[in-house]
This record gives C-alpha cells, sequence and structure tokens, in this order.
C-alpha cells in the first residue's frame, strides 16, 4: 500500500517537473534554435522546432567580432567587480544593520532602500552629469559605482536577514577572548554566513551583467559591454535577427554558470532557514 | 588593536576613491592621432562603420575613428543624454528628420562648407530631413523610400501574370483576395495577400502617411493645423481597414508586425506581397534570408495608387544621414569631421552600401550610371527610386515628432483594431495634435 | 578610568557609523546626489531646445490634471498587482514541488533558475518571437494541441496578459527560491506532529506552512514590488505601452516623456510620484501586515 502511495506521488510530482521544464526551457530552446538557422527557417510554414539547416555563422561571427570580444571581456569586469564591492560594502552596512541599535538606524534603513525604488532614469542624466565631471564616462569604473549602487539595497537587507538569525553567542565568545568587533565579523560571522553572500554575490553579479541602461548611457566604445552590443545589432533597416539571438545566448552563458555553481548556496542563504520563527 | 580596525575602514574607503583611477584609462593619454567620434548603429552590416576604417588606414593612422555604436533607438536616448548633460564625446551623430529638427540647436550648420552648385548633386528630398530653420546640418548618406514587392513565383501559382503588379487600389484588392488561401486545407491561412507594418515601433504612422498622401491628403496644411481626419485622411484609414477586415487579405497580425518582422514574413514565403523600405530587395537576394521559393522571384516597383485621377503613387520619402556636433566645433575638429564625411558619403562609399543592403544613394548621377541601370540584381530597386522620385512627397516631421507619433498611432491603432469608429478616431488624433503644436 | 570608559562607549558608539561609512558613502555620491540633482530638475522646465526656468510646483501641478497619468496609474496597478499575485501564486507551487524528495530534485532546482539569468533585453526579444502572429511558437502549440482554432494577436488583443506573462516568466525563480528558502526553514517535527494528530496535508499546509510563512511572503512580495514597477524592457521591446496606451505603465511613461519627448523637468516630478507611491503602497503593505500578524498572535 505504502508502496503504491509512494509510486503514485512521483508519477505526480514528475508530471509537474515536466510542466514546470517546458515552461521554463521551452521559449529558450525556441530562440536557441533560432540562432543556430536561416532567418527564413524561423516563421516557415509549418512551423518547425528543429532547425532543417544548421549554420553556426552567427556564433562564429559573435566569436570573431574583436568589439564583441571586447564587450564581454568588460562585462565580466564590470559584474566581478561590482560583485566584490558590493559584498564588502554591503557585509559591513548589513551588519551593523543587524547587531547594533544606533540613533537613525531605521530612517537610514529605509533611506537604503528607498534608493531601490527610484526609477534608474530620473538617476540617468544627473548622474551622467556626475560621472562626467570625474572623468569616469566610458570607463568600467563608472559602471561599476553605478551598479553596486543599484545592488547594494537588496544586498543589504539579504545579508542582514541572515545576520540577524545568526546567534550571538559564538561573536561574544570572541570578543571576549579579545577578538574586535571586526575580527569577530571577519572571522566568525561571514564564515558562517557564506549561503547569504552567495546569494547576494549572484544576484549583484546577475543585476551587474544584464544591465543595459546604464552601460548605453556611460560608454562609449572602450567601456561597452555585452548588453549594448547584443542590442546594437538592431539597426533602423536592418536587423540580424539570429546574430542578435546568438549573442543574447551567449550573454546567458555566464549569469547561468554563475546560478548553477552557486545553487546549494542559494536556498540557504536567503534566510539561513531561520527567517521562520 | 584599535588602530588596526580603523585601519580596515580606511583601506576600503581609499579602496573605493581610487578604484576609479585604475580601471579607467584617462582620455587624455590617447591624443596622440586625431580622434573622431562617431554615433551611429551597430558595425555589423554598416557599410559606413567599414568606411570609417578604411579613412583610418587612409590617413595612416593620423586620424582614429572611435565607433559609438547604439542600437536604432538607444541613439536618441544617448543624444538626449549628451546634450542634455552639455556632454562634448560625441563629434558625428547619424540622424534623420525626427532627430534633425530636435537636436539641430547642438549641430553645426555646414551651410559654408558645402556649396549649393554642390548639393545640387544630390536628389532634392534628400536634403530635407538633415535641414532645420533654413540651415543644413547634415550630410545624407542614403534615402529612405517605400517600395512594393511582389512574389512573381506566387503570382503564377494563382494564376496571376507575374509581370503586371497591381497599380490601382482594386487591382491590389482583386489580387490580394486571389493570393490569399490555405494551401494545406486546415482551416487556417497559411499564405496573405499582402502585409505592410503596422507596429508602433515601426511607426505605423508611416503606413498611415503613404495612404494619406495617395488620397491627396496631408497630416498639416500650411498653416501647421492637423487635417489629417478630413475625408481624404478618413479614406486613406478606410483603405488599410478594409484590406484587413472587408477583404481579409491581410494578416491581422500585421498589427504587432514591425518592418523586420513583415521582412522575414514576406521572404519565408507566408506574404505574396509587401510594402517595405529598400532593404527588402536586399534581403531578399540574400539566401541566408529568403527562401529558396522566394529567392530570384521578387519583384520591385512604386506604390499602387489609391485612386489614379488623385496621384499614381506617392511614398514617404526621406534620408538618412550624418550630422556634426557643437561639441565637434568646440574641440575644433570641423574640418577633420567633414573630411571624414565626405569620404563616408562617397561614391565608392554609396555603391558599397547599394549593393550590399540595398541603401538607396542621394547622389543623382548614380541614377543614370550604366554600370547599375544594366545590372540585373539592382536595375529593378533604382529604376523604382526613379519613379517614385516622380512623384515626391515630403515627410511629415516635426519638432515635436515623437509626442506626435505617439498621439497619432495610439488613435489609430484603436481604430485599426475595430474599438472605434474610423472618424472618431482621427478626430481624437487630431485634437491630440492640435493641443500637443499649441504647447504647454 | 573615566577617560578609558568614555572613549570605550565612544568607541562603541561610533562603531556602526564606521561599518555603515563605505556603503552610505557610496550611495550618497552616486545616488544621493544626483538624486538631489533630479529633484531640482522636477522643479524646472526643462526641454532639450529652451533654456531652463524654474517653475516651482508646476510640473506636479500638472500632473494631476494630465488624463494619461490617471490612466498610467491604473495601468500600473493591474500591472503590479497582476504580475505580483501570479508571480508569487506560480512561486507558491513551483516552491511546494521543488520541496518535495524526488530523485533528480537538484537538476530540476537548478533548470528552473534559467529564467532568472537571461537579460532582461533578451527576455523582451524571445518573447515578442513567441507571441508572433499564427508563425509563433505559442500560437502553433495551441493551434496543434487543439487548445486555439485560430491564432490569436496576443501583443493586440490581450497585451496586459502577455506583458505579465512574458515579466512574471523570467523573475518567477527569484520569488521561488525566497519561498523555497521559507519552507526549508520549517522543522519537520511541526509536520511529524500534525500528522501523528490526523492532519490532512491540505489542513497541513494552511496551518502551519501559511502563517509561518507569513514573513517569507513578506520580503517576496516586496521585491517584486518593487521590481515590477520598474519593469521596462519587456515593455520596451513587446508593445511599447500600446495598443492605445493600454499597457502604459508609469515607469515607461516616465522614460518616454524624459527621453522621447525629452521633457525631463515633469519626467523627473512624475519619478518622484512614482516613488511616492511605492513607498506609501510598500508602507500601507507593512503596516497591514504587522496588524495582522499581532491579530494572529492575539
Amino acid at each position: 500500500m505504502r508502496r503504491v502511495r509512494r509510486a503514485v506521488k512521483l508519477t505526480v510530482i514528475y508530471a509537474a517537473v515536466a510542466v514546470v521544464l517546458v515552461w521554463a526551457l521551452f521559449p529558450i530552446l525556441w530562440i536557441a534554435s533560432s540562432s543556430i538557422r536561416p532567418q527564413y527557417e524561423i516563421v516557415a510554414t509549418p512551423l518547425r522546432y528543429l532547425p532543417q539547416t544548421i549554420t553556426f555563422q552567427s556564433y562564429r561571427s559573435a566569436f570573431t567580432d574583436p568589439a564583441f570580444m571586447r564587450s564581454l571581456r568588460n562585462t565580466v569586469a564590470v559584474a566581478s567587480l561590482t560583485t566584490l564591492l558590493a559584498l564588502a560594502t554591503g557585509a559591513l552596512a548589513a551588519y551593523a544593520f543587524a547587531r547594533f541599535d544606533f540613533a537613525l538606524k531605521r530612517p537610514l534603513f529605509l533611506g537604503v532602500f528607498l534608493i531601490r525604488m527610484i526609477p534608474a532614469f530620473t538617476l540617468a542624466i544627473p548622474l551622467f552629469v556626475t560621472m562626467r565631471t570625474y572623468g569616469l564616462i566610458d570607463t568600467i569604473a563608472a559602471l561599476v559605482l553605478t551598479h553596486t549602487t543599484l545592488v547594494l539595497p537588496v544586498s543589504i537587507l539579504i545579508m542582514r536577514t541572515f545576520f540577524e538569525n545568526l546567534p550571538t553567542a559564538y561573536e561574544e565568545a570572541a570578543m571576549m577572548d579579545g577578538a574586535t568587533r571586526l575580527q569577530a565579523m571577519t572571522r566568525i560571522v561571514l564564515p558562517l554566513s557564506t549561503p547569504a553572500l552567495m546569494v547576494a554575490a549572484v544576484l549583484s553579479m546577475i543585476s551587474s551583467w544584464n544591465d543595459y541602461l546604464f552601460a548605453l548611457l556611460f560608454t562609449l566604445s572602450k567601456a561597452r559591454t555585452i548588453m549594448v552590443a547584443i542590442a546594437d545589432v538592431e539597426g533602423a533597416f536592418y536587423v540580424d535577427y539570429p546574430l542578435i539571438v546568438a549573442r543574447g545566448m551567449i550573454a546567458l552563458i555566464p549569469p547561468v554558470i554563475a546560478a548553477l555553481a552557486f545553487q546549494r548556496y542559494l536556498v540557504r542563504g536567503l534566510t539561513g532557514g531561520a527567517l521562520t520563527q | 588593536m584599535r588602530s588596526r580596525w580603523w585601519g580596515h575602514a580606511v583601506l576600503l574607503l581609499v579602496t573605493l576613491l581610487v578604484l576609479p583611477f585604475l580601471s579607467g584609462a584617462p582620455l587624455q593619454a590617447q591624443q596622440q592621432p586625431l580622434v573622431l567620434r562617431v554615433l551611429d548603429e551597430g558595425p555589423v552590416g554598416n557599410p559606413w562603420a567599414k568606411a570609417a576604417s578604411e579613412y583610418e588606414r587612409f590617413t595612416n593612422g593620423r586620424v582614429r575613428v572611435e565607433w559609438i555604436s547604439s542600437p536604432w533607438p538607444g541613439i536618441q536616448t544617448r543624444l538626449a543624454t549628451t546634450f542634455a548633460a552639455g556632454d562634448t564625446s560625441i563629434d558625428i551623430t547619424k540622424t534623420w528628420g525626427g532627430w534633425t529638427n530636435e537636436f539641430w540647436p547642438f549641430f553645426q550648420s555646414i551651410d559654408d562648407k558645402w556649396p549649393a552648385r554642390q548639393r545640387a548633386t544630390l536628389l532634392t528630398y534628400a536634403l530635407h530631413p538633415v535641414t532645420a530653420a533654413g540651415h543644413i546640418y547634415g550630410v545624407p548618406r542614403h534615402v529612405t523610400l517605400y517600395y512594393f514587392y511582389w512574389n512573381k513565383k506566387m503570382f503564377q501559382e494563382a494564376g496571376l501574370d507575374p509581370t503586371k503588379p497591381p497599380q490601382t487600389y482594386e487591382q491590389l484588392v482583386a489580387m490580394c483576395t486571389k493570393l490569399t488561401k490555405d494551401k494545406d486545407g486546415d482551416g487556417r491561412i497559411d499564405q496573405w495577400g499582402y502585409a505592410e507594418s503596422m507596429d508602433v515601433a515601426s511607426p505605423m504612422l508611416n503606413t498611415f502617411e503613404r495612404w494619406l498622401y495617395r488620397a491627396g491628403g496631408d497630416i498639416l496644411d500650411a498653416r501647421g493645423n492637423p487635417v489629417f481626419n478630413d475625408r481624404r485622411g478618413l479614406r486613406a484609414l478606410q483603405a488599410i481597414y478594409d484590406l484587413i477586415y472587408t477583404h481579409k487579405c491581410i494578416d491581422p497580425g500585421a498589427l504587432q508586425l514591425g518592418n523586420p518582422a513583415t521582412r522575414q514574413v514576406f521572404n519565408a514565403g507566408r506574404v505574396a506581397m509587401m510594402s517595405m523600405w529598400g532593404s527588402g530587395w536586399a534581403e531578399a537576394q540574400d539566401p541566408n534570408r529568403a527562401s529558396k521559393d522566394v529567392l530570384g522571384n521578387v519583384g520591385v516597383t512604386i506604390l499602387p495608387a489609391l485612386d489614379p485621377t488623385i496621384v499614381r503613387s506617392a511614398t514617404i520619402h526621406g534620408s538618412e544621414g550624418y550630422a556634426i556636433t557643437k561639441a565637434a566645433a568646440q574641440r575644433g575638429v570641423v574640418e577633420e569631421a567633414w573630411r571624414l564625411l565626405q569620404y563616408m558619403t562617397s561614391r565608392a562609399v554609396q555603391l558599397e552600401a547599394l549593393k550590399t543592403r540595398g541603401y538607396m544613394p542621394p547622389s543623382l548621377a548614380l541614377y543614370d550610371d550604366p554600370e547599375l541601370t544594366r545590372d540585373p540584381a539592382l536595375a529593378p530597386l533604382m529604376a523604382a527610386t526613379a519613379e517614385a522620385g516622380r512623384h515626391p512627397v515630403k515627410r511629415f516631421v516635426w519638432s515635436e515628432y515623437p509626442r506626435l507619433e505617439d498621439a497619432i498611432e495610439s488613435e489609430l491603432q484603436a481604430a485599426l483594431r475595430g474599438r472605434k469608429p474610423l472618424q472618431a478616431a482621427l478626430d481624437s488624433a487630431a485634437t491630440a495634435v492640435a493641443r500637443i503644436l499649441k504647447g504647454p | 578610568m573615566g577617560i578609558g570608559y568614555t572613549r570605550r562607549r565612544l568607541q562603541a558608539r561610533a562603531t556602526p557609523f564606521l561599518l555603515l561609512l563605505p556603503a552610505l558613502a557610496l550611495l550618497t555620491a552616486v545616488a544621493g546626489y544626483p538624486l538631489v540633482g533630479a529633484a531640482r530638475i522636477s522643479l524646472l522646465q526643462l526641454r532639450i531646445n529652451t533654456p531652463e526656468k524654474f517653475v516651482g510646483l508646476e510640473n506636479y501641478r500638472r500632473l494631476l490634471s494630465d488624463p494619461q497619468m490617471l490612466q498610467s496609474l491604473g495601468v500600473t496597478t493591474v500591472f503590479v498587482l497582476g504580475s505580483v499575485t501570479a508571480a508569487i501564486f506560480l512561486a507558491y507551487l513551483l516552491a511546494l514541488l521543488l520541496y518535495q524528495d524526488f530523485p533528480g530534485r537538484r537538476i530540476v532546482r537548478t533548470i528552473v533558475l534559467i529564467p532568472w539569468a537571461l537579460a532582461p533585453v533578451v527576455n523582451g526579444i524571445m518573447w515578442k518571437s513567441m507571441y508572433a502572429p499564427n508563425f509563433g511558437p505559442l500560437n502553433d502549440v495551441l493551434n496543434r494541441i487543439g487548445v486555439l482554432s485560430q491564432s490569436v494577436n496576443w501583443l493586440i488583443d490581450y497585451p496586459m496578459a502577455s506583458l505579465i506573462l512574458a515579466y512574471v516568466w523570467k523573475v518567477l525563480p527569484f520569488p521561488t527560491l525566497i519561498i523555497l528558502a521559507g519552507l526549508e526553514g520549517i522543522p519537520h517535527e511541526l509536520y511529524e506532529a500534525a500528522e501523528v494528530d490526523g492532519a490532512g496535508s491540505l489542513t497541513r499546509f494552511r496551518r502551519i506552512t501559511l502563517p509561518l510563512q507569513r514573513t517569507v511572503t513578506l520580503l517576496a512580495v516586496i521585491l517584486m514590488l518593487v521590481d515590477a514597477l520598474h519593469a521596462f524592457a519587456v515593455v520596451d521591446i513587446l508593445t511599447r505601452g500600446g495598443p492605445a496606451d493600454r499597457t502604459m505603465v508609469l515607469n515607461y511613461a516616465i522614460f518616454r516623456t524624459a527621453f522621447r519627448y525629452l521633457d525631463f523637468g515633469y519626467g523627473a516630478a512624475m519619478a518622484f510620484a512614482l516613488t511616492a507611491l511605492v513607498l506609501v503602497l510598500t508602507f500601507v503593505y507593512l503596516r497591514a501586515q504587522s496588524e495582522a500578524a499581532l491579530a494572529t498572535a492575539r
């Protein structure tokens, strides 16, 4: 009886899993197939889901385009620097919010979150002026600073939640033994918080990687990132659809690898498993 | 111990402050060759980007061209930000009528550089989109107009004469209906008679304009008042509406198809006729883009008349070109920019753009060049362009173009979705336009 | 002793601020300062071709009498409520599935994350192709399995639903992760005890899971809310606010006013109005939630 029940349950689960896989993968596989076939096949009658003629021309031309490869390298640099900076500054701030009581704590926290609520366009022009004043237009730094600011609020929120749920006993013991606050934090709290740091890292990395607006406005040609390189294939009279999609597929690889590599931390990291006290 | 953690905080701050300077190479370091910065679409399939890098070689590295590529809609966003912030990072930008009208105060007039005699070697309508407030602000790189394309093989299959495209609206309707078929008998139509872009992005206003001009109407009258809701405007809109809903030979899906998608369906052999830019011709010759049944089976001509007693044909004539910015003048590189533009719009580059992507040259002389008019891959397009030039219409542009475009399109969409009577939609669009023109 | 004591206290007081310093310095420099700039712009008549002019609160006054603003507000409400509700609901279903123990769970959990990594720009391009009329895969599949007999013009006839689907598809993994994290945090003993007491799985879900998930749901809702209000690329590529402004969400209207119509002053005023709206909504929601929490606690 029990065996039968388990079998039924598994059948239901796998049916649901099948639905979920189709949901998550079908659209992506569809455009992936569009990227390896001639353009006319994408709208052929009757519609075919597997390419009749396979051509890797779009991928070849993407990988042999030095401007595209440079944009790929730039994006890697921007996304990783953003992630590091957001983690470093965010962890300190989150720790302060989680472990201390101080004047203006609530307004400061709300203020940080407020920044996430402002539509990005509002900041675009004044921020452009600021970046220009510092001579940062068309530098990786301009994007790193902007992206860090955009991802900090959510990173702080996630890390704070996690820190709050960690018992304070370890830090107190360490400080009894003569460690400073910062030592207690870096040597005890941070190692215990790896999952939360990973979540913040993946989130920061993905948002930075996928930013289009600031990448478009703050770069000319040297610091151009991959999102602009995907989009700029679109001209008023000329659109190479398979090439756009191929570039989009290439751009998908690094964030997916990041998400996959840290997948096992992601769930634990969001709450430390104790959000629901 | 105490000083240690102060140290950490200071270190972080210093890192924060220094980081920008580490990764951002100062611009001054590369002043050796003269740098000209050009804002345009990406270099993929862009003959002018290729020409610009040839020019670098041509000057033996004295001039370096930095290509700032943006997707087409991103160029406007970039220009707006750059000019609003008083930035000087763009020397030359791509422009068309809409942008010239919006941004001309930031462009450098080139009246004095360009003698009238030299300008007269171009098609007259090529100059309108680079002219604002009586001054010339740009050099046209190609002219833009719509053509009529038909698939000869499908004509044959439907028992129509493949050498005779429709010349009037009645012929268009008759052929269009005949060419709309359910070939596999599953109850769904898989070959449509006709297509033209009605998606907002493409924009749909252009489609309405082409019919409006053929009905003898106009968007604004000579005093600048909206008149597109008169009986001629209604007739134009009715013509489109009827093709979709009365004759049922345009796929209603056209309402969500832009120009690129319209080319896709035509070149995949799903549609027998279309109205399209010159790029439609280039793509129909490209084996990567056109299916076997389409390749080599396409004809091109001028748009059919709505009513031959009014006008034989009308399209929207325009051009795209390059403008030199005031920033270039501040940097003292106008002369150099001008030289680069002359190279980029030279005869050789115009030819390359025509042959590879169907960009029509602005130079009059090329239309009589036997090398081109005898080339079977180009002759039909050249002939259609020359023919369309005999029915010139100045395309509607205004400094508030985007706002007007959105206001009109919003109502046209409501009408063509069948949500609003045609006249009512035109009337509310006209009211909205009048309000915008009056200013806030 | 007195001096050392004061010093240590001072130091203890200064510690949180020192920890906050790097983050706050960055936020102030990169966002705070331009924010003041934007606030200033919202008080100006600033168009690209005319000299700037100080107009006080005129732009905000104009907001109140702008019929498009009201319509846009309605559209935004539908989009945000629709996406957040759909995202949270689907995230629960998905999380409950991924919470089950079955062979291959790790792989499925991983695959489900992929849409999250897709760039919004590519997501837009992808759904535009999915929704294509009669030659799009969505129409094709629905026709083949017999759900539809004619093709549907998704972006014209059901623009809002299509937009929400494309948007939710992409963001779904994030709330799913949050909710899944919450589910994993519930001690197994609670369920086992309830099972011993004879509670069915539905009862267990209602009596144990949902109440314990309150904080988690709250977090997911707020993050989704903020994200949905800022949705841009998907609107820009799929509908551009159309047809006939039926999907003109405020964030897109702001972009259009500032960067398409080049009316920077008014655009900035719209943005601040939107921000105020988000703040009020978040506040009301948090308030309602904490009152509900108090009520259940009693």
